[in-house]
């Protein structure tokens, strides 16, 4: 919108009209230049953290990602705000403009007082003078010398943010091809796993990623595992704080899995992991957290899976056909078609609200079974000494399945290559009081039909 | 005096003229070019200069160069205790006439010319110093009763010595408030020292050519005088040289009602008893003016109020015994307060 002096000026070609007139080209090309800053400011502001957001959800761990999360937001709350006024403060009114020109080229105040006195000035003897000095510099204050760029400098920060930005894009891509090259691979995957190798996973969403398949007995034992896991989770003296930055990790776990694909939930496919052979994991008999945890190496990851369902799972079934309608249930869409090779005689979902818990320990009357493997299966279970023999009503239920939450990361040897592999930490764990370090156990007498299992026990 | 728009010189003719008159007084003054130049700048802008300088740093040789330079008429007064106000001013005296009558005739004294150096103004009385008040600040003396005008363009340089205080008496706050300007005179450099002693000792001295004919000095320097003072100013630089001068004056004096735009600086609130007067404001514009004129220009900007703060503001502080205890100037002051007056401009 043209000034009042602007439209007295505008027929006129006198020097004070060729000055003026200079001089709103300088402003309008100040003002460009301010919008630009604003615009790639903001923006670059706003694109950067969200490339890097994406980046860090591929590279750094949960907790790491929260705290870059955290420290994101509040940078760009903080800056954002302060970008904003410095753009604006860069937008000029013509007085601004004229200070501006004085200062860059040289004027002294030539052009601030024309526009100053425009009105009232032309009666003074030496006015003229002033407004030809002025208008005889006008090359002095072209636009170009007074803002050399069209295109603002902060531009570069924008650009920087759009590279971030392409680089978490074709991270994001990667990983979901990976991730439909691992759809496809899992349809006819099986794992063969170690039962000693299981942990409570981290993450409850990871619950429906995978289906489990073992005798009955190194399910149970898994189960027990996991119960006191939750327990030794859930069982300090959390405060709210930490339920709270339990939450938040929870969170930004989710936002995580969200961000790089890797939410297996969204995964038809299960992983159909075999328990080859069942391991003597005796559950916990005390389950005061720090003293008897079988395995504290993972009682890290019991504190993730705390939100499971593992506390809802106090519901005891009392048959087959209960637990196979839980699980059908509550195993999200995933579950609703189980693989045709899946062995659906048990289901069981610690990710659902059939956790595990100390009700999914099948009743002895279900255990009753007369296969010889997995008998021997269960007296392997008890390499404790106080087991060797095995307990007496050891279930036979060769066919029992559930579907078991595991903490099944992706790996480099894993179809998504660029996924970080799970790198399970180092604990010194101390004994069991009922083991003593290197010292040959005694031997007893052993039934003669138990030697052979016994043996195959112990080989192994 | 009034001069018709068709007679005033251009800036042109101005900063010729002052270069031509600086280049004159340079031929017998070595170095001190901005001692030379304030001076001229006071001169132009109609006001009257204190000149500090140890004995022998050429005090009374640059007034007396200036005088010849313009052309104009010059006096020497040599102020000692025993000088009375009469002897500036001038009295009345007894004249016996051709009939043998006797009448009271007024006899101008020194003050009555065009440039006058007042040597050594502190070691006269106070009451000696401010009959001079009133030569300088309103251009005519009053003797007996009668007033009588002085001649323009009128210049008083006043000189004092630094050293040697004892017997002395400083000028009082309302005196040095009507010197335009306050110059330092400092010992010169090895070089300029050369320069010197090959100079004035040679067989041959430099000789000053006036710069205007003997009969259009006076008015030649009134015209130039009548240009500065139409010197386009912008509302904003006027503002700024009075918010300059206002951040002289402490927050806690006595004299203020209304405490905006006071000094901001600490420096001046601890050191500072009393600030500058208005003349202040006005010698910084009318010097920022002169400034202008000579760098070509018809406007004055913000830089040529900076220019001209220190000989402007500098004796018109009155510090205190902290300053004096903690060894500050009022050079270091003005460098605060200008700081502090730009900073809340926003440059």
């Amino acid at each position: 919108m043209a000034s009042p002096l602007q439209r007295r000026l505008k027929d006129r070609e006198d020097g004070l009209a060729l000055s003026v007139r200079q001089l709103v080209r300088v402003k309008r090309r100040i003002n460009l230049l301010a919008a630009q800053q604003l615009a790639f400011s903001s923006l670059g502001l706003l694109i950067g953290a969200g490339g890097l957001l994406v980046i860090a959800a591929f590279l750094l761990s949960a907790s790491h990602f929260l705290a870059l999360g955290v420290v994101l937001a509040v940078l760009l709350v903080a800056l954002l705000p302060l970008v904003a006024i410095r753009a604006w403060r860069r937008f000029a009114g013509l007085e601004r403009a004229a200070a501006i020109v004085d200062q860059k080229a040289e004027l002294n105040g030539r052009l601030s007082t024309i526009l100053a006195l425009a009105e009232k000035g032309a009666d003074r003897p030496l006015w003229p003078f002033l407004v030809e000095d002025t208008a005889g510099r006008l090359d002095d204050f072209q636009p170009n010398r007074i803002e050399k760029h069209r295109i603002s400098r902060s531009i570069y920060g924008f650009v920087a943010a759009c590279l971030i930005a392409s680089l978490a894009g074709l991270m994001t891509y990667s990983a979901r091809r990976n991730q439909e090259a691992l759809r496809k691979f899992l349809k006819n995957f099986t794992l063969q796993v170690d039962p000693s190798e299981i942990a409570p996973s981290d993450n409850p969403s990871d619950g429906g990623g995978a289906q489990v398949e073992a005798d009955p007995e190194t399910l149970r034992s898994l189960a027990d595992r996991l119960e006191a896991a939750n327990q030794n989770g859930h069982g300090g003296n959390r405060t709210a704080m930490d339920q709270l930055a339990h939450k938040a990790k929870d969170l930004a776990s989710n936002l995580q899995d969200r961000l790089t694909g890797r939410q297996l939930r969204d995964t038809p496919e299960k992983v159909k992991i075999r328990l080859a052979e069942a391991m003597g994991d005796r559950p916990p008999e005390n389950n005061e957290p720090g003293d008897s945890n079988p395995n504290p190496a993972r009682e890290k990851g019991g504190h993730s899976s705390s939100n499971s369902g593992a506390g809802k799972s106090d519901r005891k079934p009392n048959s087959d056909d209960q637990q196979q309608a839980d699980s059908n249930t509550d195993a999200g869409p995933a579950d609703q078609n189980p693989p045709p090779n899946s062995p659906s005689a048990k289901a069981f979902n610690p990710g659902g609200p059939e956790g595990p818990g100390a009700g999914d320990e099948p009743v002895a009357g279900q255990h009753a079974g007369s296969s010889p493997e997995a008998s021997g299966q269960t007296a392997g279970g008890g390499s404790d000494p106080d087991h060797l023999m095995g307990p007496p009503d050891a279930p036979s239920h060769k066919n029992e399945n559930f579907e078991i939450m595991i903490d099944a990361r992706l790996s480099d040897r894993s179809p998504i290559a660029s996924a970080q592999p799970y790198v399970p930490p180092r604990v010194k764990t101390a004994l069991s009081p009922y083991q003593h370090p290197d010292e040959p156990l005694d031997r007893g007498t052993v039934p003669a039909g138990d030697r052979e299992t016994i043996r195959r026990v112990f080989e192994r | 005096m009034s001069l018709a728009r068709n007679d005033l010189p251009t800036v042109a003719d101005f900063a010729r003229t002052f270069r031509r008159i600086q280049g004159e007084v340079h031929k017998v003054i070595v170095g001190h070019e901005q001692p030379v130049e304030e001076l001229l700048i006071a001169l132009f802008a109609g006001g009257h200069v204190l000149i500090e300088g140890v004995p022998g740093t050429g005090k009374t040789m640059l007034v007396k160069a200036l005088g010849q330079a313009l052309n104009l008429s010059f006096s020497r007064i040599q102020f000692t205790v025993d000088l009375m106000p009469a002897d500036i001013t001038g009295t009345r005296i007894i004249i016996s006439g051709d009939d043998g009558r006797r009448e009271f005739r007024f006899s101008p004294g020194p003050v009555f010319c065009h440039i006058l150096l007042a040597d050594e103004i502190n070691r006269a009385t106070p009451k000696t110093q401010s009959a001079l008040l009133e030569a300088m600040a309103e251009l005519q003396v009053t003797v007996s009763g009668t007033t009588y005008p002085l001649q323009p363009p009128f210049f008083v340089m006043a000189t004092l010595n630094p050293i040697e205080m004892e017997g002395t008496y400083p000028l009082p706050e309302a005196q040095l408030d009507r010197f335009f300007f306050k110059v330092r005179l400092n010992y010169p450099e090895e070089s300029e020292l050369v320069r010197i002693i090959s100079s004035t000792t040679g067989p041959e001295l430099h000789k000053i050519e006036p710069i205007f004919e003997a009969g259009e000095a006076a008015g030649r320097i009134e015209s130039l005088k009548h240009l500065v003072r139409e010197v386009i100013v912008a509302p904003e630089v006027e503002q700024y040289a009075a918010r300059l001068t206002r951040a002289t004056v402490p927050e806690g004096s006595k004299f203020i009602i209304n405490k905006e735009g006071l000094a901001r600086d600490e420096a001046v609130n601890r050191y500072v008893s009393f600030g500058s007067s208005p003349r202040g404001g006005q010698a910084l514009m009318l010097g920022a003016k002169v400034w202008a004129l000579l760098d070509g220009r018809a406007n004055a900007s913000y830089e040529d109020i900076d220019r001209v703060a220190y000989p402007a503001l500098g004796h018109r502080l009155t510090l205190n015994y902290a300053a004096e205890a903690d060894g500050v100037d009022p050079a270091h002051l003005i460098q605060k307060v200008l700081k502090s007056v730009r900073d809340s401009r926003g440059h």
